[in-house]
């Protein structure tokens, strides 16, 4: 009788192995490809909302100043796609002779015909110790003119001024690069009196 | 020679701030300078000096500004008097302003002409130099 039961065991045994082995592989869950791969949903067409992330421009204006445009992030204007907008822009200017031009601006929306309209937070600083703070600044790409559409304040050396508007352009004859400030100027100055022994 | 005048009714503070208001202001960027242009007003305590175009010196660290030249016919009133001169040198720290250029100062009726004027402005005085002549206004006030 023991040996009659070790004898189906020996058949029983492994087969149930087996068994218990096959599960693994042919009954596995279905695989569905398809569905785990992440898709864009909402219809939104892809192409339209691409990006360039931390986008870098540099070229020369017409009369040799060096400008580089970086950004945090530019991306195409849903709209009609003919602009593009960049987010947190920084231009820099280089001026021949070593003096340099820095704007930050929050946006900045490139138009066609070479002209950035920089908006909200728009700082502009220049080697020469002035530092200008405004809301919007359109820009040349191709030749130094900058234009602020919006009242302008600025920080001199030991000075703080204000001004309806500023407008930063190449004089033609010395080629330097002049920061005007029209509409009426106001400018504040403290004298440090010990300066004057 | 000079004549020593009282100029201005109380001794100036110089250490107040300096308000200038002009139409435009143009700031070069190689050498940093700044002209202001379009009647320009400077302004100390009760100081104004109003001119057409006012150049601006910063001092050598460019850490403020050291003097403004104001050509193209100044006026300068301080208090009751006032003093027209072609150009004037206004030191911002030292509080002293230089007019040049057929000074005329006019003290309530009496007015003086001179070449040049020194002005200080906290101690209140004005020394006229070069060839001064003084004209009365003799009785009717």
């Amino acid at each position: 009788m023991y040996s009659r039961l070790i004898a189906w065991l020996k058949i029983l045994l492994p087969l149930g192995a087996l068994i218990l082995l096959s599960t693994i592989f042919l009954y596995s869950r279905g695989p569905d490809p398809i569905s785990t791969i992440p898709v864009l949903s909402g219809g939104g067409d892809p192409s339209k909302t691409e990006q360039i992330g931390s986008p870098f421009y540099a070229g020369t204006t017409e009369n040799g100043q060096g400008l580089t445009l970086a950004a945090r992030q530019a991306r195409m204007l849903d709209s009609d796609g003919a602009g593009v907008v960049a987010d947190d822009l920084r231009a820099v200017i280089d001026v021949r002779d070593g003096n340099r031009i820095t704007i930050d601006a929050r946006t900045g929306r490139m138009q066609e015909g070479d002209m950035l309209l920089l908006r909200d937070g728009v700082t502009l600083e220049s080697s020469s110790g002035y530092t200008v703070t405004t809301n919007g600044l359109n820009a040349e790409i191709d030749r130094v003119a900058i234009e602020s559409t919006e009242a302008v304040d600025a920080t001199g050396p030991g000075l703080t001024l204000s001004a309806g508007k500023l407008r930063v352009e190449e004089s033609s004859d010395t080629n330097d690069i002049q920061l005007l400030f029209t509409d009426g100027v106001k400018l504040v100055y403290t004298p440090q009196p010990n300066e004057a022994e | 020679q000079g004549t020593e005048v009282a100029f201005g009714t109380v001794q100036q503070d110089t250490s107040l701030p300096v308000e200038v208001s002009a139409d435009a202001l143009s700031v070069s960027q190689n050498d940093g300078s700044a002209l202001f242009t379009g009647n320009v007003i400077i302004g100390q305590g009760d100081m104004r000096l109003s001119a057409p175009r006012v150049l601006v010196y910063y001092t050598e660290n460019q850490s403020g500004i050291e003097r403004l030249e104001a050509t193209g016919g100044v006026t300068l009133v301080n208090g009751d008097q006032a003093a027209e001169a072609e150009s004037a040198e206004y030191e911002v720290n030292r509080g002293t302003i230089r007019m040049v250029g057929n000074v005329l100062l006019t003290q309530g009726a009496n007015t003086l002409v001179s070449d040049s004027m020194d002005v200080d402005l906290e101690a209140g005085t004005a020394q006229m130099n070069g060839r001064v002549r003084t004209v009365f206004q003799s009785g009717h006030n």
